[in-house]
C-alpha cells in the first residue's frame, strides 16, 4: 500500500492486464490449425470423392441387379414350343426375342396369359435404354395393348420360313408387329424400362456347354454378326466365320438387321431346323449399365 | 487506488460496462483437440462406408456368377457320362484342381482368372434324379489357386449353445467361406482366430456335423476369396 499510496506521482502506470492472445500464440495457433484443417481436408476430399463413386457403384448395382434378375427368370420360363431370335444393328445393338411359358398378368389392364413373348432391347437414340415387353399370348380375354391372339401352338404350325416370314416385321417394319421402341417417347406403359443408360447390350448364344468334340475345352460362343446390308427374305447366306466355325447357314440378312434365330416345331430338336445341333442350349448376355463394369450372365434355356 | 483506474476491466466496471474477455492459448488449444477429435470421428465413418460399397460389389458379382456357375454345370453334368459317386457324398465338381468335366476356362467369370465359380454336388439318394449343387462364387484375394477342401475333425463347439461358434484342430477356417454341411446346409464364417482353429458362423449348424467343406485360396491362411454361395436341386441324368 505504501508504495501505491508514497509513490503514486512517479510511479509509471502499471501494464494493462492481457486478456486476449498475444500475436505468438495466435500464430501457433493458427498454425496448428492450418496443419489440421489441410490434413483433413485432404482427407475429407478424398473420402467424399470415394462416397459418391460408391453412390454411382451402388446405383449401378441395384439396376444391374434388377437386369440380371430378370433375364434369369424369363430364360428359365423359355417355351422351346416357340422360339428365340436374336439380332444385332449396324451399330452392335442386340435385340432379344423369345417365347415363355408361365402366368403373365397385363401391365396395361387385368388380363392375364399362360404364355408370353418376351423382348428385350435397348433404344437407338441418346438415352440408351434398356427396356424389356411381355407380350400376352392368346389371353384369356381379347384386347388391345400388349397382348396378341397368338398361341405357342400356333407357332408350331409354321415352318422355319414361315416363322421367319412372321417376324420380319419385327426387325424391320416400325409399324409391323412389334415395332421397336427407339425413345422414351415411344417406351408406353406397356414397354417398361429396366435401366437406363445401357451402353452394352450383347448376346451370344452357344449350342453345347460341353464342346462334344473337346471336353476339355469350354463350350464354343457364337454371335450375331455386325450389320451388312442385303435383302430379305432373299434367303441368301454368307460363309460367317465366327468362333473359327462357319455359322454362314445361321444368318438371316434382313435389311440393317442380322436375325440369328432358331425355332421348333413342337419338339426339342425341330426337324425343320436346318441344324438342330445348332439349336442354343445356353445364351451369354453381356451388358453394362452407364460407365460401369460389363457384366456377364450365362443362361441355360429352360428348366433344369 | 488511483492505480486501479489503468486497469481496464476494473476501469470497465466501475463505468459500468461489460466486460469482454478473450480465450487463453489453452482455451484454443483444447478447443482444437476437441475439432479434431470430432473430425477423427467422422473421417472414422468413411472406411466403413467404403467397405460397405466392397460388400456390395461382391454381392452384385457374387451373384452373377453364383448362378452362371449353376447354369452351366446343370448344362455340362446333364450332358456329360460321368457318375456321380455313391449317393449322399459330395463330389467336387469344378475348381482349381478339377477341371475335367468343367474346364478351367468355363470355371472363370468372363474370362477372367481372379473370378470364377466352384461346382459341389451330390446325388440325393440311388435310382433317383435329384442332385443337389452347390455353386460358390470366388473372388481372389492374392490370385492364388482356388480349392473346395473337405475339413474332417470339423466341429460345432458343444460350449456353444447358440452353435454358431466352429472349430477345425488343422486350422481350415477362413473368413468369408461358406460351411457346406454334409446335408447342403451352409453357413458363412463371419471371423476366425489367428490360426484359423476357430470360427464364428452367421448361423447354425447342426451339432452332429464332424465333416465339412470350405472354400480356400493357396496362400490365403485367414481369407476365403468366396463372395456368394447359391444352393440349388436339379434334375441332371434322364
Amino acid at each position: 500500500m505504501s508504495y501505491r499510496s508514497g509513490h503514486s506521482g512517479s510511479c509509471r502506470p502499471r501494464r494493462l492486464r492481457r486478456l486476449g492472445l498475444t500475436l505468438i500464440e495466435m500464430l501457433v495457433t493458427i498454425t496448428i490449425l492450418v496443419i489440421l484443417l489441410m490434413a483433413f481436408g485432404s482427407i475429407l476430399t478424398s473420402s467424399q470423392r470415394a462416397v459418391s463413386a460408391s453412390q454411382d457403384v451402388m446405383k449401378g448395382n441395384n439396376a444391374v441387379t434388377a437386369v440380371a434378375s430378370l433375364l434369369r427368370e424369363d430364360l428359365v420360363n423359355f417355351a422351346p414350343e416357340g422360339f428365340v431370335a436374336i439380332s444385332r444393328d449396324a451399330a452392335g445393338n442386340d435385340r432379344l426375342v423369345f417365347t415363355t411359358a408361365g402366368t403373365y398378368k397385363s401391365m396395361v389392364d387385368a388380363t392375364i396369359a399362360n404364355c408370353a413373348r418376351i423382348e428385350y432391347g435397348v433404344t437407338n437414340d441418346s438415352d440408351r435404354i434398356l427396356w424389356r415387353r411381355a407380350v400376352l399370348l392368346n389371353p384369356h380375354v381379347a384386347s388391345a395393348g400388349d397382348h396378341e391372339q397368338v398361341c405357342l401352338a400356333d407357332y408350331k404350325l409354321y415352318d422355319h420360313a414361315g416363322l421367319l416370314g412372321i417376324l420380319n416385321p419385327f426387325f424391320t417394319d416400325p409399324a409391323g408387329l412389334t415395332p421397336s421402341p427407339n425413345s422414351l417417347a415411344q417406351l408406353s406403359d406397356n414397354w417398361p424400362f429396366v435401366a437406363q443408360p445401357c451402353s452394352r447390350l450383347e448376346v451370344d448364344w452357344t449350342p453345347s456347354l460341353l464342346d462334344p468334340n473337346d471336353p476339355n475345352n469350354p463350350g464354343d460362343w457364337y454371335s450375331c454378326p455386325t450389320g451388312q446390308t442385303r435383302l430379305w427374305p432373299g434367303e441368301e447366306y454368307d460363309p460367317v466365320k465366327v468362333g473359327g466355325y462357319d455359322v454362314g447357314e445361321y444368318v438371316k440378312y434382313s435389311g440393317a438387321y442380322h436375325v440369328c434365330m432358331t425355332a421348333t416345331s413342337g419338339a426339342w430338336n425341330p426337324a425343320n431346323w436346318e441344324d438342330a445341333e445348332m439349336f442354343p442350349e445356353a445364351l451369354r448376355i453381356r451388358f453394362r449399365v452407364g460407365d460401369g463394369e460389363t457384366f456377364e450372365l450365362i443362361v441355360k434355356l429352360g428348366k433344369n | 487506488m488511483r492505480f486501479e483506474s489503468y486497469i481496464p476491466a476494473a476501469a470497465a466496471k466501475r463505468r459500468g460496462e461489460k466486460l469482454r474477455g478473450g480465450f487463453t492459448l489453452t482455451e484454443v488449444l483444447i478447443a482444437i483437440i476437441v475439432m479434431g477429435i470430432g473430425l477423427t470421428m467422422a473421417a472414422a465413418l468413411f472406411p466403413a462406408a467404403m467397405k460397405e460399397t466392397e460388400t456390395s460389389i461382391n454381392d452384385v458379382n457374387g451373384t452373377i456368377i453364383a448362378a452362371n456357375g449353376m447354369d452351366i454345370a446343370a448344362g455340362v453334368l446333364a450332358a456329360d457320362s460321368t457318375d456321380f459317386p455313391a449317393p449322399d457324398t459330395w463330389y467336387v465338381f469344378a475348381d482349381a484342381d478339377n477341371t475335367s468335366i468343367i474346364p478351367a476356362g468355363l470355371q472363370q467369370y468372363s474370362g477372367e482368372p481372379n473370378r470364377g465359380f466352384v461346382i459341389l454336388g451330390r446325388q440325393l439318394a440311388a435310382g433317383r434324379n435329384e442332385y443337389q449343387l452347390v455353386s460358390i462364387a470366388y473372388w481372389k484375394n492374392a490370385g492364388g489357386d482356388v480349392t473346395a477342401e473337405e475339413l474332417s475333425g470339423f466341429a460345432v463347439d458343444p460350449n456353444d449353445t447358440t452353435g454358431l461358434t466352429v472349430t477345425h484342430v488343422g486350422g481350415g477356417l477362413r473368413v468369408g467361406s461358406p460351411v457346406i454341411a454334409p446335408n447342403g446346409k451352409f453357413a458363412v464364417i463371419l471371423s476366425v482366430n489367428d490360426d484359423g482353429t476357430e470360427g464364428y458362423l452367421d448361423r447354425r449348424l447342426d451339432s452332429s456335423d464332424n465333416t465339412a467343406w470350405v472354400i480356400h485360396e493357396a496362400g490365403m491362411n485367414t481369407k476365403s476369396p468366396a463372395i456368394a454361395t447359391l444352393v440349388r436341386t436339379v434334375m441332371l441324368k434322364q
